[in-house]
């Protein structure tokens, strides 16, 4: 018991210093915790910002595609109609070209006739030089047809595959959202368990406390009862060795101190 | 002075011609009768004031057999034969009226044999 009680002490401050370490623990926990904390809502600001720049490309990806199928439209109108026009400039080469034949049937009377198809001829002409220049207007080298082609089949299934993967990836949304919710759910998990580690090293030291009262207050030995002889012999020399062990002990503080 | 009308055939480079006397009328390319059993170039028949006219391919290629192949280009020239039989040249594409026979390969109706 005397040895038990003389170790108290040093059991009492391993007990404190362990409760001391376990609070530092439970401190930089919290800390790192509350780093976490800071990191997800972080995370959830980009993802939602990022979000919201995928939502403004998307809408802007619809928007190209929807004019690029508007010009697409557009020149393919435009083709037709050149298409349209140069018929008709080869129609009426055709009607002045029969009325110059239907003039020199007649012969000499027919001869101011066949100089109004020779004008109407040298118009069409004109117009139809006109036309075709519009006709082989070149973008990146390539002609009206070329390009409505290449929009068609190349560039408007790109931009819609595009405006596509954005969506999906819109639609994944919930995904890291849900992700950092869980990682928020097990942070304060986490913080419940350091909050418990803190209750914890608050009780340590309460119970290192009260140990070092129990230590300070005097022990109470009960009345000892009658003995016999050889009883109280022994009990005799019991109470030396204490008391010298006692002193040897009270000296060798003495020593260290 | 002469005049000829010119056109092209095949999209070659060679300007043909045809005495303008010698036609009754262009044709636009219309619908025709595709002969299976050509006689000589005699590719097809069409109906001109209720007449059948045969119409000779100047290029002598097969092209109704394949109607694509026909261009909206594509003109009939209708031209009376010595003995005053109608018959029709299909060209490609009819260009315009020239004076100048230097500057072309002219074409002489009684060629075509009906």
């Amino acid at each position: 018991m005397e040895k038990v009680l003389d170790s108290l002490p040093d059991r009492l401050n391993q007990i404190d210093s362990v409760a001391t370490q376990l609070n530092e623990t439970a401190e930089v926990q919290n800390r790192t915790v509350n780093g976490i904390d800071v990191i997800i809502k972080d995370l959830t600001a980009i993802l939602n910002h990022n979000f919201s720049t995928a939502k403004d490309i998307r809408s802007d990806f619809l928007e190209i595609f929807n004019r690029a199928k508007e010009s697409l439209l557009y020149m393919s109108e435009l083709h037709n109609d050149i298409k349209s026009i140069q018929d008709i400039i080869y129609q009426i080469n055709l009607l002045s070209l029969n009325s110059s034949i239907e003039a020199v049937k007649i012969g000499d009377a027919g001869k101011p006739f066949s100089s109004i198809s020779s004008e109407i001829r040298g118009l069409n002409d004109k117009a139809k030089s006109i036309i075709d220049r519009l006709d082989s207007k070149e973008i990146n080298g390539k002609g009206v047809d070329e390009n409505s082609k290449y929009v068609t089949e190349s560039l408007l299934p790109k931009l819609n595959d595009s405006a596509k993967k954005i969506e999906e990836l819109l639609n994944d949304k919930s995904k890291p959202l849900l992700e950092l919710k869980q990682i928020a759910d097990l942070n304060s998990i986490l913080d419940d368990s350091i909050a418990k580690e803190q209750e914890l090293s608050v009780e340590l030291r309460n119970v290192t406390e009260s140990f070092s009262d129990i230590k300070r207050e005097p022990i109470k030995s009960e009345p000892k009862k009658e003995s016999s002889e050889p009883e109280k012999k022994r009990a005799f020399k019991r109470d030396i060795v204490r008391k010298e062990n006692s002193n040897n002990s009270i000296s060798r503080k003495l020593v260290e101190f | 002075m002469r005049e000829y009308l010119t056109f092209r055939v095949n999209s070659s480079s060679e300007l043909f011609g045809v005495e303008l006397t010698s036609i009754i009328e262009i044709l636009k390319y219309v619908r025709v009768t595709p002969l299976k059993i050509g006689r000589g170039s005699i590719v097809a028949v069409t109906n001109f004031n209720g007449e059948a006219v045969p119409i000779f391919d100047f290029a002598l290629d097969s092209r109704f057999i394949e109607e694509s192949k026909l261009s909206d280009r594509s003109s009939l020239i209708l031209l009376k034969s010595d003995d005053n039989r109608l018959f029709a040249l299909l060209v490609d594409e009819v260009q315009a009226i020239e004076r100048d026979r230097e500057k072309l390969i002219v074409i002489n109706r009684d060629r075509f044999t009906i």
